[in-house]
């Protein structure tokens, strides 16, 4: 396989189309399926990433930028990639309800009362979403920056996973079938990818706003200045025309017209720094169902009791699955109080 | 930011919430989110290939913001930090519009490259056109090719599109004096580029100069201009490059003159006297125009980035001709002064070549004397079967290979690696053979055969193009090209980043001939040897634009009378040489007053 990233995810791409490929020294024989016959492209072509080869060799240059590799980016990334997908079940034995116990109490700050884990325990995949998108930063229409942004979330709810989580579920190995017969947690997903999109815009938001930074708050110092300089600048050609020969003046009259597309040029460069702008394009969601223990925090307020309902990621995630506020569904931290159990805004 | 869960109470179990028509039901954030809700509610497991091939697909779609360099991984060669963090601010603070003016040798080509390259791939530059000196094309075209891996095509008066690859759009290459003259240029006004480089950037500087006026009707959105010396005499110098790259960017003319034009004169160069009105050295608020220049102008001194080569040792061996070698090449010489007076410039081509090969070897010579008709000397070529060069040669081989030394011996001329050959083999001494005509796979294994086995390397000047040759450090000129950027091109190969050793060079000379002299003047008057690279190419362009040092010596060869004027000639030449390189560096401590910094950022 080519070492050179475009071109063998080409080959793959072109291999998934239904076409074939080998490699021949520095350069890959492709013959092309049918359904990329619209490339224009010869049904059988070398193809390769070095200059050198391409020449010597007679074979197609393709690296980035080649409208057949364009073509075969755009196609992926428009069918995208969703599907379920399963975290195996793990041979560790379940966390002591002490441990678990200790982690509930991190989730609910006490106030008041008290918490504890009620058995029984019950083994369960919880829904999490792998929600992907590519972020289109404008900060001019010939500025843009292009990145791939990803989110984990809690598929019943939306609420965003932590760092730590996130970074684990990226490293776990997955199987397309349970390989437990344990109950599947419902998901909401259309809850999921509000969440998930939700938390994708905000850090889109947070990123154009560091790369919008240079743009400054000079637009009108930057304007008067161009402004002036193009006015002077024409003015003198203006002026060196009224007493030029025939040929001189039809010079100046390029020069002119070349002075004016630059005025607006620089004019239009200087108001688009400051117009950014982002969008995004989602192009991944994967339901991915992980080992689970589902868990009751009781919470005793005085003669009240609270049944909180928690869901225990099993390692190698180890963790609660964030919890809603019972009481409003916002993604706040949960407190046990006077007024009772809930985020502090409901508890106000 | 609140929002209200869906899923609450006692949790729920399967399945998830899709409606019967397997649409997920309630509100979707976005459209384009339907065809994978649609996959999700079929209930299809992940495709780990489809996965695989969507991640590469976002990689190579992925433009990320300029502080990442996207076309690293595709880069030939290892950047050094400063020409990175170059192009970094080229493209995030300069938007693509700037000066590139390091001190000569520390690779504004690279610089430039990089930020070509880096817009290519973010597909922002898709029409690149690069317009440099005549004498650099080439090098350009194998830079761009071999270090960024950028096709290209040369713009001639011929539409050049017809020569471009089908498929990515090659860079265009035009040489300044082809582009500011028709055809050409109305091909090249008339298209709207997307970046334009100009190497030797300071050749745009005047308004209304062929070349000024080129670089002011060329229309691109992005605007790099290469230049060690963005300033000469004239604080103007400055102002007319400055507002090339960022019109107004230091205010109209007039508010330039004001504000910075015409400060309390100080004395001129050498303090000989005041300096003349409008020049460097009169300039007012010069730390307001230097913060002002760095916000267009990138400069970076050797002294700065501690970019420090071995040293290069060189040694001229002259070598006494056997009598009749010496007889030849007077006969030859004669009748080359005789025909070149009155030749016409296909003729004058000949000749030059003729005189270049007698300097070389009689046996690269007599073919060529052939060629022109001149059978007596051919067959007196011919005649001549030994080379007193050849065998100091071979005692000079000797010594190094006794010393385990690998040498690298450059010739011009393939006649004459072909007699190297012969005459080394039968001496004993293994060699390999590079030249152009090899294809790539067989210059690569010379160049595996010199690195792990055969001692010494007989090379033309392709010799190295884009290859790994460090691992020698020594080297020897058989013949002396009359191009003295050649014989820094030749040195180059070897005394260039990734050299451990002290480079030596032998320069073998034989005695009374043209290469004698030029390698006197040379080193006599311009210390040849001891400049940095870029440095000699400098100080050529400051003797004229068009300036040609083979053309001049052969034209004071054949307007002479006998070697005594030649002599004469070519010491006045030294000299023009020498005032040029005694103005390259005032000019240099010039720009370093006006747009150097005082640390590096």
């Amino acid at each position: 396989m080519s070492a050179d990233p475009a071109l063998g995810f080409w080959l793959r791409y072109v291999e998934r189309e239904g076409g074939l490929w080998e490699e021949r020294g520095d350069v890959s024989l492709a013959v092309l399926p049918p359904s990329l016959s619209s490339l224009g492209l010869p049904e059988t072509i070398l193809a390769t990433a070095d200059p050198e080869a391409a020449r010597e060799d007679g074979a197609q240059l393709l690296g980035p930028g080649h409208p057949a590799l364009d073509h075969a980016t755009d196609d992926v990334l428009e069918r995208g990639d969703a599907g379920w997908t399963y975290v195996p079940w793990p041979g560790s034995s379940r966390p002591a309800i002490s441990t678990l116990q200790a982690r509930a109490r991190d989730c609910v700050a006490l106030e008041r009362g008290r918490l504890d884990v009620v058995p029984p325990l019950s083994a369960c995949y919880a829904p999490l979403l792998r929600a992907g998108a590519l972020a289109t930063y404008t900060l001019s229409p010939d500025q843009r920056i292009q990145e791939r942004l990803e989110t984990w979330v809690d598929a019943r709810n939306g609420l965003c996973l932590g760092v730590r989580v996130r970074q684990v579920l990226e490293g776990c190995s997955r199987l397309s079938e349970p390989d437990s017969p344990n109950p599947r947690l419902r998901a909401a997903p259309e809850t999921a990818v509000a969440g998930a999109h939700a938390t994708l815009q905000r850090w889109a938001a947070a990123r154009l706003s560091g790369y919008a930074r240079h743009a400054g708050s000079a637009r009108e110092r930057e304007r008067a200045c161009a402004t002036a300089y193009f006015a002077a600048a024409l003015d003198t050609l203006t002026r060196r025309r009224a007493s030029a020969s025939g040929d001189r003046q039809e010079a100046l009259d390029g020069q002119v017209e070349a002075t004016r597309a630059e005025r607006a040029r620089r004019l239009q460069e200087i108001d688009e720094a400051y117009q950014p702008g982002v969008e995004l394009r989602p192009f991944r969601l994967h339901l991915v169902s992980v080992p689970a223990l589902r868990v009751c925090a009781r919470v005793r307020l005085g003669a009240v009791t609270h049944d909180l309902p928690l869901v225990w990621l099993l390692a190698p995630l180890a963790g609660f699955a964030p919890a809603p506020c019972p009481a409003c569904g916002a993604a706040e931290p949960l407190v046990a109080a006077r007024a009772g159990l809930g985020c502090r805004g409901c508890r106000r | 930011m609140r929002r209200r869960a869906t899923a609450l109470g006692t949790p729920e179990l399967e399945p998830a919430a899709f409606s019967a028509d397997g649409r997920a039901t309630g509100t979707v954030p976005a459209p384009a989110y339907d065809q994978l809700l649609a996959t999700l509610a079929a209930g299809r497991p992940v495709d780990e290939e489809v996965s695989r091939l969507v991640d590469e697909a976002a990689a190579l779609w992925a433009r990320p913001g300029f502080e990442t360099f996207m076309s690293l991984p595709r880069l030939r060669f290892e950047p050094f930090d400063y020409q990175l963090r170059a192009a970094e601010r080229v493209l995030r603070q300069m938007r693509g519009r700037a000066i590139l003016a390091d001190e000569v040798g520390l690779g504004k080509t690279i610089e430039a490259g990089l930020v070509l390259s880096e817009l290519r791939l973010r597909g922002l530059a898709g029409r690149s056109l690069v317009v440099v000196p005549a004498g650099l094309v080439t090098q350009w075209r194998e830079e761009l090719e071999r270090k960024f891996a950028l096709p290209s095509v040369l713009a001639t008066g011929a539409d050049w599109r017809a020569a471009e690859s089908v498929g990515e759009q090659a860079v265009v290459v035009a040489s300044l004096a082809a582009a500011r003259r028709a055809p050409l240029r109305d091909a090249l006004v008339t298209t709207h580029w997307d970046l334009v480089v100009v190497d030797e950037a300071h050749r745009v500087r005047r308004a209304r100069s062929a070349s000024g006026r080129l670089a002011r009707l060329l229309r691109s959105r992005y605007l790099l201009l290469l230049t060690a010396t963005p300033v000469e005499n004239r604080l103007a110098d400055l102002y007319e490059l400055v507002s090339l790259v960022r019109p107004g960017h230091l205010g109209t003319p007039q508010q330039f003159r004001q504000r910075h034009g015409q400060g309390a004169r100080s004395r001129g160069p050498g303090g000989s006297g005041p300096a003349p009105k409008g020049s460097t050295q009169t300039v007012r608020e010069l730390p307001a125009l230097r913060v002002r220049s760095r916000e267009v102008m990138v400069r970076h001194r050797r002294s700065e980035v501690a970019l420090m080569l071995p040293c290069r040792l060189a040694q001229t061996l002259k070598v006494a001709p056997a009598g009749d070698e010496a007889a030849l090449y007077a006969a030859v010489s004669e009748r080359v002064r005789a025909d070149g007076r009155a030749a016409s410039s296909s003729l004058t081509l000949q000749l030059r070549a003729v005189q270049r090969l007698a300097g070389s070897s009689p046996r690269a010579l007599a073919p060529t004397l052939e060629r022109v008709g001149w059978r007596d000397l051919a067959a007196r070529a011919r005649q001549v079967t030994g080379s007193a060069k050849a065998r100091a040669l071979v005692s000079l081989l000797r010594r190094h290979r006794d010393r385990g030394d690998k040498v690298l011996v450059f010739s011009g001329f393939r006649e004459t690696l072909a007699f190297l050959g012969e005459t080394l083999t039968d001496a004993g001494i293994a060699t390999v053979v590079y030249h152009g005509s090899l294809g790539r796979r067989d210059k690569d294994a010379v160049v595996a055969a010199f690195r792990d086995d055969a001692p010494v390397l007989l090379a033309t000047e392709a010799a190295g193009e884009g290859r790994n040759l460090q691992f020698c450090h020594t080297m020897v000129n058989f013949d002396l090209p009359w191009n003295p950027m050649q014989i820094e091109q030749r040195l180059g190969r070897l005394h260039r980043i990734g050299q451990d050793h002290e480079v030596l060079l032998t320069n073998l000379v034989t005695t009374g001939t043209i290469e004698q002299r030029i390698l006197d003047v040379l080193e006599a008057k311009v210390n040849l040897f001891e400049l940095v690279v870029g440095e000699l190419d400098m100080i050529l362009g400051r003797v004229d634009e068009e300036f040609d040092f083979e053309r001049a010596v052969f034209d004071a060869h054949v307007s002479s009378a006998d070697d005594g004027e030649l002599a004469g000639r070519l010491d006045a030449l030294g000299d023009e040489l020498a005032r040029a390189r005694t103005a390259y560096l005032d000019s240099r401590a010039r720009v370093d007053a006006l747009a150097g910094e005082e640390t590096e950022e």
